[in-house]
């Protein structure tokens, strides 16, 4: 018989408290939308604890196991994102009528070396960039020395990023612009359907057994407590990007608010950040000269790890016991350098470039897709040293 | 113990996230202004209506 665990009140207290004095100060200090955009960070970090939604896993699962739930999990978030966002991105926001932005990047080398970097190193460090907040606000150690060398790796890829830029590019392309919205929404669905199908044929011919129910169950489902099936994620998921990108004006992004964050530390001792090119385009310029809690990406990512508090508080998991040896923390170490650094010449992580790209129609978050497997597959391999 | 010390971390992160606000306060609102900036300069609101991702997808 499986003991249920307690709720943790105590962390739990300080996860609501610290949430509702931040909800008040964004509200009071910043604005309204700043305090709505950190209740969605909020629901994104109750979300990914509650249904465990991790790239990281579910893609190692595949590439070791060919256990292909993860990954039908997130087929189906893309194509129900796919369809949520069409129609709106580059119109205008549902609430406050201000203009909406998708995630559209150019596709060229740099996201191609990028992604290859981010897939392996997601590997290494045991998290992505959701991953990475995710699991830190459930407790994980690991995950704060992820977090660190997370936020290094994102500063160094701002430095000479406009090498990375001149490198060869077909520019941006966005599917909705090229094809419109129908053509484009069936070009994706297909896409994703053929690669749902394709997986699904691996795991059943290595497993002979295939449940496509399984995403739909989880044993001992509980909304307060957890945890949840992958496909509730996924749908949730889904639908919070797409309040993002109304309420923000842009969709869901996680590592922006990395290399801000360590760009803020840098200039703080003394390092001119601010006369690197990537800090004086538009909104890197702003939102360096601005305060960190005006910074949309910042606040979500906060919100993540406070949802992630309360959810592992309510799971009475917060303070499992984590192993840890010197090779883990030197996987941490790189892992979450290079992860920090792929991103930037990505355009992102398997959140801004794959998640969001992918539903605003961009292609080069299907390259992202592409380059970031082949290198979870390298990543994988690596892993066993470390992990060993 | 672990989550007394995960928490003094986090304060602490706040408290410097706040010492930022306090240095910097806020220049530019992108959401405060919007119709307004976009007539002046369509290429520069889209670019900070984008935020994060601007010319360079996800942040």
């Amino acid at each position: 018989m499986i003991q249920e665990k307690k709720i943790d009140f105590f962390t739990l207290s300080f996860g609501l408290i610290s949430s509702i004095f931040l909800l008040y100060f964004l509200k009071e200090i910043i604005n309204f939308q700043h305090s709505l955009i950190f209740v969605i960070g909020l629901l994104l970090g109750f979300t990914l604890y509650h249904a465990s939604f991790g790239f990281t896993g579910g893609w190692r699962n595949f590439i070791e196991k060919s256990d292909s739930s993860a990954l039908r999990a997130q087929f189906l978030m893309l194509a129900f994102a796919i369809l949520l966002f069409s129609g709106i991105v580059n119109s205008k926001s549902i609430f406050y009528g201000n203009p909406v932005i998708g995630s559209i990047a150019p596709t060229n080398v740099s996201v191609i070396i990028g992604s290859f970097i981010f897939g392996l190193a997601m590997q290494l460090a045991g998290g992505c960039g959701s991953g990475t907040l995710f699991t830190l606000g459930g407790g994980n150690t690991k995950m704060f020395i992820t977090l660190i060398f997370f936020i290094v790796g994102s500063l160094v890829g701002t430095y000479n990023f406009t090498f990375w830029l001149d490198l060869p590019s077909l520019g941006n392309i966005s599917l909705l612009e090229k094809f419109g919205i129908i053509n484009t929404v069936l070009i994706q669905l297909i896409s994703i359907s053929l690669l749902y199908i394709l997986c699904s044929f691996i795991d059943k011919k290595r497993n002979t057994v295939l449940n496509h129910s399984d995403i739909f169950l989880s044993s001992g489902f509980n909304a307060i407590k957890g945890p949840w099936p992958l496909f509730l994620g996924a749908i949730l998921l889904a639908i919070l990007n797409f309040l993002m990108l109304n309420i923000a004006g842009h969709p869901w992004s996680v590592t922006f608010a990395f290399g801000l964050w360590g760009a803020k530390i840098a200039s703080f001792v003394g390092i001119d950040v601010a006369s690197w090119t990537f800090w004086n385009f538009n909104y890197p310029k702003i939102a360096l000269k601005n305060s960190i809690f005006a910074d949309h990406t910042s606040i979500s990512n906060i919100g993540i790890v406070l949802g992630a508090v309360i959810a592992s508080s309510f799971a009475g998991s917060f303070s499992q016991k984590t192993t840890t040896n010197y090779k883990i923390l030197l996987a941490a170490i790189l892992g979450g350098f290079l992860m920090g650094f792929g991103a930037r010449l990505a355009f992102g992580c398997n959140i801004g470039a794959l998640f969001s790209g992918i539903a605003s129609g961009s292609l080069h978050g299907w390259a992202w897709f592409l380059f970031a497997f082949i290198g979870a597959f390298f990543g994988v391999k690596a892993r066993r040293w470390f992990y060993s | 113990m672990k989550s007394i010390i995960f928490i003094l971390v986090f304060c602490f992160f706040i408290f410097l996230g706040y010492l930022d606000h306090s240095k910097y306060d806020i220049v530019y609102n992108p959401l405060a202004y919007p119709s307004l900036q976009l007539e002046k300069n369509k290429n520069e609101q889209i670019q900070i209506f984008s935020a994060p991702c601007s010319d360079f997808g996800g942040g």
